[in-house]
This record gives structure tokens, sequence and C-alpha cells, in this order.
């Protein structure tokens, strides 16, 4: 664009009308080639621009040569003859990983240094098996909510723990425990492991079923949007989380269904072969060639037991679908639940028993995984994310395709350890192995960026294609051949009806015993209702009077809300209101002494300052633009990491830069990230957004974990980024602190933190502003209408694609100064301030409770947000003594908590589960994750009231404007 | 570029894997006229709007839109060479006003560089200009009474009624309308289309309309009208001649004037 306004560029006016592909073909090959030479020959744009330091340098390096790869294959892929198309998208993730070792051998080669890789062949066979068993054990569910329900279910990961921890607790009933903890005797005891597969799925599943009809019932009954049961399910997991946290604390534990199953001789022999894989500076050695001596692999018992249990549900799950009533019934409602609904299928039922089913097998795999993983309730997200990867892989909805893409995916997180292993350790980098939990996120996002349908819908075109072309030949020759190609199957066919019908009867049984249950549940849950409803009608009698009196000199404050909050002045006196609200609670929160009040306050100030700000980045992309962002957390920890990085002391790994500077640089390069973020996934679905976002969050946080780059401020092997610089720190310590802390009657300077509070007022209000005048333009109605419908968007005109690359951009931007003040406030860096719970969760709560669309909205969900957090700091604080603010509260929390662990559980627990968890005797509520209930619960329960938050959105409604005649221009519309 | 034909359809071919929906079928259409494409369920006529609009990207042929190839641009680029379509499904921003949903597609009120349209002086003048514009539309299709309900409260009849005027907003030279009143009442959709008609006439703009009752398009005033079936164009001509060659036309399409959907 910029190009044709420039007179000289002729050039570039000639090549211009060039098909896109050639120009992408030119810059591929340009980028190989440079960042070949660069590598080699030690030229190239990288190295002679100087930009780089040694480090840096291979890196930027290998993301070139990726760039130009990827770029090739896109062109490939894009241009390939339809007939080859096929071929190439399912050989796709094979091209991505010999382009990887490539890359790996020609950087090794510029080192001049070499890598062995050894790949253990069963060893990667067969553990990549397993861990395609549990993915499958999750992904398997995540496929049937998304072909019956239509959403990304985020708390499938959670069910699985919750199988898990349901074979815990039989292990240590007081039934089983004289089994599990028996002494060796040789003689495996199948017992337990049964008994906890059955229970776990029942129990799972029937979690699944009560979650499916107290809270997605009632979404689907108001016409919820996937959105909406996607985020729902978000808020679901995050309670189920912090019920399993508080009941069964961080500490891990496993499963041992019995000593045996732990010997060394519990395992099958598997005889092997070890490849070794020579890369870079070869001397002697050739570039494949077979190890000697190679102990046989050992496949322990229990992982075989995790393999078969999963995939012999799967096939029953196969059976159930396609060869009983309830499977047909499921696939009519996945066809079109209201045709479903009209020819007679009862459609809540179907979508009760596909929460059943799919909770079960979550928690059967639970269970079964246990045996082999120490099992905590963090693993939900670590386990959650690869099975996205393997749905996404397999196409969403197709059964068959998540079976493949869970092998795919299993046995890429099995051969990723080695080749980690091997490479990191030749490029000094002896933790890299720490990638392999993200290598399948890694995968997902290069695949979906390759080709965004699938390689599932590429092998169903294919066989349909391969269908017809065989209808076509049949109806030329006849039909004889079908029935020679049959016959032999019909005793496999026989041998299914018959499982079918068994399976027919049980489905009666479940369908009669969740009858049962319904009716049970409904009497439970009703009762307290009615009991309510009857104290309220008898209160009710006897207050009516003064009501009548007030109801007259009052306005029914109910509908005082409802009339004025969608206006633009009511919404700003409803801001007026909640914010004062919040003030009041603010000052009125306990505090020993002026300083710590002063402190207490600037840091919520400024806690404040970092959310809203990430709340307005959240709804510029999800509010107003309908991207649905789960990686808010991604844009901040760019720019909390560059600030860092940058303007840590060159002595420890930084660069020394000042941090204003710093600053800048990490919202450009943030917003550079959001800007090419948006190029390939803009066309992604929805689910996928989120998907790839909240992946590229995990990326990051793992690679604070692993990667030496990304440390500064101490000894450069400790994780984390310290000792930075902060902005005008020195200037403030020599003069306005001193005036400031008179100011506040603190008889002492003031500290950093109010100048940071300060700061964040001045960051907050000037984005505001900016994005309230953004929004205000038509640029905001063209977000909103890409929002609604962004194909009717493109149809009026609109590049829906730039659009959402600057809103991206802006927005990214805008995340990166929150981080920049995270940075500030917090004085370090460690990777864990990127868990998604602790940080993106929170956000999408002010999100969703403040009003998506509203920025004021955004500034009481922040508000209300950091003093959830503040008032749980302070009850944990309260812990300690008797003499502290809310220390009874607690101790009340404590006692309730310990009632119903011990008194209300102890009916079905024994007093062993109890004990292995809170060892000290104490039964202590941990407030953290109460905080994260409550949360869950706010965001769940936000949703299923409106969907519109505290401060709605406010739609524009121009006036007829009032004209002089003459002020009509050209462009009026004769009619 | 005055005798460019608005439109120009050349050997248009869409394939759904195996089942051909369009097949090879070449039409054009002048400055100024209102044809109406006419065929029963599943003939192929909203593949056809949906590959001329750049929603699909045709299997083969050619497709001219004011004189320019627009085979292989994307449907923002079509739409700013002058050329806007509605839905047969309308498809309204829901949760935006009847007003907004109408200022969105204007031309020339955000250009690529942000802070320029930001800052460019005699914005607010414009956005005033765009608003009367609106209401000026919401007045022609009566219904101005409605311009501050969200697009999602509206009846069909009501969404249909906006969905033109968002299309009348931008300014066209041709119009592509799928089945523009459907769900209309009766006398006001004849209304609509003798405004519609006097759009053409008055401002030079070309129309082509899916319309799926055919008495209705045989009263209506158009120019031409386009038989289409199984993918293929069954005969084109003026009102009278496909009143001439009715009983061909029921033959094959049973009797299109009662088929409703």
């Amino acid at each position: 664009m910029v190009g044709t306004r420039l007179p000289l560029n002729t050039n570039w006016q000639r090549w211009m009308p060039k098909p896109s592909w050639v120009r992408q073909l030119a810059v591929g090959i340009f980028l190989l080639l440079d960042s070949y030479l660069g590598v080699i020959h030690g030229g190239g744009i990288v190295t002679w621009s100087g930009l780089f330091p040694t480090q840096l340098k291979w890196l930027a390096l290998s993301v070139e040569m990726m760039a130009g790869g990827l770029i090739l294959i896109r062109i490939l892929l894009n241009q390939a003859n339809p007939r080859w198309r096929t071929v190439i998208v399912i050989s796709v993730p094979i091209l991505v990983i010999s382009i990887t070792f490539v890359i790996l051998e020609l950087i090794l080669k510029g080192l001049g240094r070499s890598a062995t890789m050894n790949f253990n062949l069963s060893s990667i066979g067969f553990s990549g098996l397993y861990w395609s068993a549990v993915y499958l054990s999750i992904a398997i569910g995540l496929t049937l909510t998304y072909k019956v329900q239509r959403f990304a279910n985020f708390a499938q990961a959670e069910m699985m723990l919750v199988g898990s921890y349901v074979a815990l607790t039989l292990m240590w009933s007081d039934r089983f425990f004289p089994v599990a903890d028996a002494p060796k005797d040789g003689i495996l005891n199948w017992d337990l492991l049964i008994w906890a597969g059955v229970c776990s799925f029942i129990i799972a599943g029937i979690l699944g079923l009560v979650i499916d009809r107290l809270i997605y019932k009632h979404l689907r009954g108001k016409m919820g949007t996937p959105q909406v049961m996607m985020i729902a399910s978000l808020g679901v997991s995050m309670i189920l989380r912090a019920i399993l946290f508080m009941r069964f604390s961080a500490s891990t534990f496993r499963f041992i269904p019995d000593r045996d199953w732990r010997l060394s001789t519990s395992t099958f022999e598997i005889p092997t072969e070890r490849i070794q894989l020579h890369l870079g500076d070869r001397v002697a050695t050739p570039l494949v060639n077979f190890a000697e001596n190679v102990n046989p692999y050992g496949f322990a018992y229990s992982k075989i037991a995790l393999v078969i249990g999963i995939f012999g549900a799967i096939i029953l799950l196969l059976i159930l679908l396609h060869r009983t009533r309830l499977g047909r019934q499921m696939r009519a409602v996945a066809d079109n639940p209201s045709l479903a609904a009209s020819s007679g299928i009862h459609v809540e039922r179907i979508h009760g028993s596909t929460a059943f089913i799919s909770s079960g097998i979550a928690g059967l795999g639970g269970a079964l995984l246990a045996a082999i993983l120490p099992i905590n309730p963090e693993l939900g997200l670590s386990l959650l994310l690869p099975a996205f990867a393997v749905i996404v892989l397999g196409t969403i909805g197709s059964v068959p395709g998540v079976i493949l893409g869970a092998l795919i995916v299993g046995l890429l997180r099995a051969a990723s350890e080695p080749m980690l292993i091997g490479a990191g350790n030749a490029l000094d980098r002896p933790t890299a192995s720490g990638f392999a939990e993200v290598i399948p996120f890694i995968f997902l996002v290069g695949l979906l960026l390759l080709a965004p349908s699938g390689i599932g819908s590429a092998i169903q075109n294919w066989n349909i294609e391969r269908i017809r072309k065989r209808r076509l030949v049949q109806q030329n020759r006849g039909r004889s051949t079908i029935g020679y190609i049959f016959q032999p199957l019909k005793f496999r066919s026989g041998l299914v009806t018959v499982g079918a019908g068994y399976i027919n009867q049980i489905n009666e049984l479940k369908d009669k015993s969740q009858e049962f249950f319904k009716n049970a549940s409904y009497t439970i849950f009703s009762l307290p209702s009615r009991y309510l409803t009857q104290l309220y009608t008898a209160a009710n009698s006897g207050s009516k009077k003064v009501s009548d009196v007030i109801s007259r000199v009052l306005i029914p404050p109910k509908s005082w809300i409802r009339i004025n909050r969608e206006t633009e002045h009511g919404s700003w006196i409803a801001f007026a209101f909640l914010f004062l609200v919040l003030v009041a609670i603010v000052w009125l929160l306990p505090s020993v002494t002026n300083l710590t009040k002063t402190m207490q306050v600037a840091r919520i100030v400024t806690l404040l300052g970092i959310f809203g700000l990430a709340a307005f980045s959240l709804n510029l992309h999800t509010g107003i633009t309908g991207m649905t962002n789960f990686g808010v957390i991604f844009f901040i920890g760019i720019g909390a990491v560059t600030v860092g990085l940058l303007s840590a002391p060159v002595e420890t790994n930084g660069y020394g830069w000042s941090p204003w500077i710093a600053t800048i640089v990490a919202v450009v390069i943030s917003a550079v990230a959001g800007w090419l973020l948006a190029y390939p996934t803009a066309r992604l679905r929805m689910d996928y957004f989120a998907i790839v976002t909240i992946s590229l969050g995990e990326m990051l946080r793992i690679s604070l974990q692993a990667e030496p780059l990304l440390r500064a401020g101490t000894v450069t092997s400790a994780i984390g980024i310290s000792q930075y610089s902060r902005p005008m720190e020195g200037w403030w310590e020599n003069g306005p602190s001193q005036m400031v802390g008179d100011l506040l009657g603190l008889h002492i300077p003031a500290p950093y933190v109010v100048l940071l509070a300060m700061i964040a007022i001045v960051s907050v209000f000037t984005i505001w502003f900016l994005l309230n005048t953004l929004l205000a333009s038509p640029w905001g109605r063209i977000l909103r209408s890409i929002r609604e419908d962004e194909v009717v968007s493109q149809h009026h005109g609109h590049n829906i694609l730039t659009h959402k690359a600057v809103s991206l951009a802006l927005g990214a931007a805008v995340a990166a100064l929150a981080g920049a003040l995270w940075a500030w406030l917090n004085t370090n860096i460690w990777p864990d301030f990127m868990n998604p719970v602790r940080s993106t969760f929170l956000i999408w709560a002010a999100f969703i409770v403040g009003g998506r669309g509203n920025n004021r909205g955004m500034i009481i969900g922040a508000f209300l947000i950091v003093i959830v957090e503040f008032l749980f700091n302070i009850l944990v604080a309260s812990r300690g003594a008797t003499s502290l603010p809310f220390h009874n509260m607690t101790s009340y929390l404590d006692t309730a908590f310990s009632w119903l662990v011990v008194n209300v559980g102890g009916v079905v627990w024994s007093a062993r589960s109890i004990t292995e968890i809170f060892p000290r005797g104490e039964v202590i509520l941990s407030l953290p994750h109460l905080k994260l209930a409550l949360i869950g619960t706010v965001i769940v329960g936000a949703l299923m009231v409106t969907s519109k938050g505290l401060l709605p959105e406010v739609p524009s409604k121009p006036e007829r404007p009032i004209y002089r005649k003459e002020d009509r221009g050209e462009e009026e519309i004769k009619i | 570029m005055g005798a460019a034909p608005v439109l120009q359809v050349l050997g248009l071919t869409k394939d759904f894997g195996g089942l051909k929906a369009v097949d090879q079928i070449s039409f054009q259409i002048e400055e100024g006229e209102l044809v109406g494409l006419i065929g029963p369920n599943g003939c192929g006529k909203t593949t056809t709007f949906n590959c001329i609009s750049g929603m699909l990207s045709p299997t083969a042929g050619r497709i001219e839109v004011l004189g320019r190839d627009a085979t292989s641009m994307r449907p923002d680029q079509i739409q700013r060479l002058g050329l806007t379509r509605t839905f047969q499904h309308t498809w309204l921003w829901r949760e935006m006003t009847v007003i907004e949903n109408l200022l969105v597609p204007p031309r020339r009120q955000f250009s690529p560089n942000l802070l320029l349209a930001l800052l460019r002086p005699g914005s607010r003048k414009e956005e005033n200009l765009r608003i009367a514009n609106a209401y000026t539309v919401l007045d022609l299709l009566e219904i101005s009474h409605i311009a501050h309900n969200l697009a999602s409260d509206l009846s069909g009849g009501q969404s249909k009624l906006v969905d033109i005027g968002r299309a009348l907003m931008s300014s066209p030279s041709f119009l592509l309308l799928d089945e523009p009143v459907a769900g209309v009442a009766g006398p006001l959709a004849e209304r609509i289309f003798q405004n519609l008609r006097s759009l053409t006439s008055d401002r030079n703009l070309s129309m082509l309309v899916i319309e799926h009752n055919m008495d209705f398009i045989l009263r209506s005033d158009v120019d031409r009208i386009i038989v289409m079936n199984e993918g293929r164009i069954l005969m084109e001509g003026t009102p009278n001649e496909i009143k001439k060659s009715r009983d061909v036309i029921e033959a094959y399409l049973g009797n299109p004037g009662k088929s409703e959907e």
C-alpha cells in the first residue's frame, strides 16, 4: 500500500501484480538463503545488522530459517494440485519435523558442536502409546462434548483428576488399604485396580451429569453461545480444581493398587534397538548408527493397564455410538439438535448421557494414570492442552480422528524427549527437556497455522472422494464385489450385535437409574429452596407494611438499575456508585499503622492499574472484537519479561537499558507479536483461537523455566529475572518521596510503591481515554460488527484481517504496559506468575463480572478481583494471632471446613484419607484455593444470572442530526 | 467504463466434492437493470451469489464486476468495487442498534491509518452526515421508529428491511439481493420493490434479485428474468417471454408460484 504511493517505486509496481504465492516464494527462498549464509558463513542480514549478541544471533537465525521453511510448506499446501493436497496435509508434521532436524544440524555445524540423540525404539513406541492413552482419556470426552454440545469443555481435565482422587480415596479406605499396603509377595492383586476403575468411572460420570444438569442445562436453556458455555466450563474447572486442592492439598500422591505393581519384575521385557543420530560437527561418526548392547525396555504392567483400559473403553464407546439406539440418538443430536428434538429424541437426556460418558471416561483415565504418575491438582492444565492438540489434529468431533491424533501426539511427546536432551546438551541447555511438556502445543500451534482445518478433515475429504470413486466403479461393474468383500466380515458383525444387545440393556438400566437419581436429586435440591420460599413469604407478610411505605418513597432499586445501566448516563452513575462502594471497602480494610495503610492502598491502586489495563486489553480483544483470548498473560508476560531483561544489569545477563526505553521496546514487541498472531489465526474458529492463545502463554511460561536467555539479575543459572532498575527510582528517593511522605503524614519518605501507584493511575486514565476515543469512532463500530458476524462485515467492505490485527496489536500493547507495571511492583519475575490460574483466569473473572464491552465495567471488575485478593491475603495473615483482625472468621472457616471433611465427608472416606493429607492432625482450609473457588463460582454465577455483567455494554443510539441545508454534502443518498 | 456491463459471468462452475452446484453458467447485467433470478430450491442461485460476492471461490469460470476481474478477490475488495449483497438468512449484527447496523458499511469512514482517521479534522461533520443518511434510508424503508432497537429484538420482516437498508448505505452501484422481501407483509413488499425499481432508474443502480415467489416477480416490474435449474440457466428473457413459456417452466419446476419455503 505504501509502496504504490511513492513515485520512484516502479519496480514495486511491476512486482505487485504477480500472484501472491510468487511473492511468498521469493520471501521464503530469500529467508532460507540468508539464514544459511548466516549460519555457515557468518554473513546475512542477521549478522550484518549487528543487532543481536551472540546467543540471540543463533536464535534469530534459526527463527529466520524456520520461517522460510514454513512459508515454503504453506505455498506447497496452497498451490498443490487437489489430488496431492491430502497427501501433503497429512505429511505436514513430518515435513516440519524434518525441517527442525535440518535447522538443528546446520546450527550445530555453524557452532562447531555435535549432538547425539538416542532413540530407543521400543521405549518411544510404548511410552508414546501410554501418553496417547492419557491424552485420549481427556480428548474423547472433549470430542463428545464438542459433537453433541458444541463447546470446548475446559473442565474435562479436572474430571480426570476427580477420577485419580477417587482411586486414591479407595486406596486409603479401610477395606483396601491393607491390600495396597501389604508387603510384596510376588502375586499381583487386581481387586483395587478394578474397583478404582469402575468407581472412578461412575463417580466422575455422575459428577459430570450433575454439573451438566446444574449449569450447562441452564445455559442451553438461555441459548448460550459456545463461547459462553466455554467460559462457564472454565469457571467449573476452577471450582473443581479449588475443591480438589482444598481437600487433597497441593502435594503429590501416587495410586498403588498393590505394592507388587511397583516391583521391577512387574514389567514386560521388550527387546529394543537404539538408534543414535549424530548431528552437527561429525568427525568420525556417521549420521545414523545402531547402538550396541541395549537392555530390553521394561513396560510396566500399570502402564499396560492404562493402555488397555482406555483403548478398551474407546472401543466400547465406538460400538455404543454406531450400534445402539443411544448412539444413533447422540449422533442425531450432534447433527441437528432441533431436528432431533422434533423427531422424538429427548435431547436433554442425550446431553446428560454425553456428559456422563465423557466425564466417566476421563475419570477412568485419571484412576489408571494415578498408578503411573504422581498426581496433584495442578496437573490438569498440562494434560488438557495436549488433549486439545489431539482433538484439533483429529478434526474436532470425529472419534476415529481423535484416536489417530492421540497416537501422533503421544508418539511426538515420547520422541521429543531424547531429541531435546540431545540438542540441549549440545547447546549448553541441560534443562531443555523441560520443553517436552510444551512440544504438543508447539506442534498444535504450528499445525493450526499451516493447515487450519486439521489433518482429520483432509483424511475425511480423501475418504469421501475414495468412496465416491468406488461407487462410480461399482455402478459400472455391478454389486458382486461388495458381497465378496463383506462375506468374511459377517461373523464379526454377529459378535458386535450381541455386544450391542448387552449395551442396550445396560443403557436402559442406566437410564432407569439416571431417572431415579434425577428424581432423588430433584427432591433433595428442591427441599431447601421450598423451605426458603416459605420462610421468605412468612417474613414478607410481616414486613409488607414497611416495604409499602418504602416503595412509595423510593424507586425500587432493581428497576432503577435496570432502566439506567444501558444508557451512557446511567452507566456512569452505576459506575460511580460501585466505585465508591469499593473505595469504601478499601478504606475499611484493616491495617496496623499509617505507613502500612499507605502501602496497602498504594499496592491496591497499582494492582488495580495492572488488572484494569489487562482487562482493557481483554475487553478490546474479546468484548469488542470477539476474539476469545485465553492468553492475556502471554502479552503481559512479554511486557514483564522484556522490561525485566532489558533493564537488568549487564553483569548478570541483562542489557542495562533505562526502564523507560525498555518499556517502549516491550510495548512495541508485544504489539508486533499481536499483529503477527493475527495473520495465521484470524480465520481460526473462536475455540481454536482460545486454545492457541492459552498455549502461547504456557509456552512462554515453560520457556521462562527452561531457557537460560530468559534469566537475569542473579547468578545466571538461577531461574527468574530480578534486580532490574525501575523508573525514576533515584529521582523519587532524592526528592519527592520526602515531600509526599510529609503530605501523607508518614514522617518518613514515602515508599516507592506510592510513585508506582501514581504511574498506574496516569497510565490507566491515558489508556482509558485513548480506547474510549477509538471505540467511539467508526472503528469501534466496525470492530463490534466483526464481533457479531465477521463474514457480513467482510461483505460490507471491511478487511477483517487488518482490523483484527490492529485490535490484537493494540490490546497486546496495553497488556504489555500492564506487564511492565507488574514487573516494577514485584521487583522480580518468576515463571510461576504466568500460571493462568493466577493471572488469565482472574482477568477473565473481572471481564465477565464487570460487563463485557464496557471499559467502566473492566475497572469495576478489576477492582473487585483486587479487593478479593487482598481480603484473602488478610485472612491468611490473620491465622497467625488472635489479636489480628478477621482471626475469628478464619477460625470459623477452618472449623466449618474441618466439620465438612471429618464429620460429613467421613461418612464417605476413611480417617486415613484425612491424615494422609493433613499429617499434623489439624484440618486447615487452604484460603488461596477458597478464593479460587469463589472466583470460579462468580464466573459461573454471573454467566447464569446474566451474561452482560454489572455494567453492560451501552448500545450507541445516535439521534437524527439537525442540519442547515447547505451543510449537506455530496455523499447523501437521494431517494 | 460506461460500455462495460456491471456484471459479467463467464462459464461459472462450482463443485462441492462430487456435486456440481453451478455448472457453466454465463450471463451479464447492464447498468441500471433490475434482473430477477429464480429457480427451485437447490438449483444454485445462492451459490451463484456466493461466488460473485467472493464468499466462495469458483471452481472454474470468470467473474467481472464493473469491468474488473473479480474472480479471486476477497469479499471486501469486491464490495469496494461497488457490489453489495444481502443474505438469504438475514445476518444482522445482533448486539448493535439498527442505526449502528446502518452506520458500519459507509465507505471511507476508516482508513487503515488509525491515528490519521482519528485526527482528521471534520470527522464529526462527516459522522453527522452518515447518521443523517442512515435516517433517510430508514425513512425510505418506513422503519425509522426502530432505529434505536437492538437488531436482535427485531422481527423477521424488519430484519430483512434493515438488511436492505444496510446494503444501500454503502452507496453501491450494484446490489445482489437474496430474497429481499421474504417474510415481509404483502403490500409493504410491493412498495419496497417499487422503491428498488425507482432506485435503479434514479441512481443508475443495477440489481440482481433472487426471488422464490414467481408470481410476485412476474408482477413486479423487472427488466429481465433468469431461470436456473440444477445448476444451469434454463432460460433468460423479459417477464413476458417467461410468462409465455411458463408451461415449459412448470414442467421443470412443478408449480413454482405456489412453492414457498
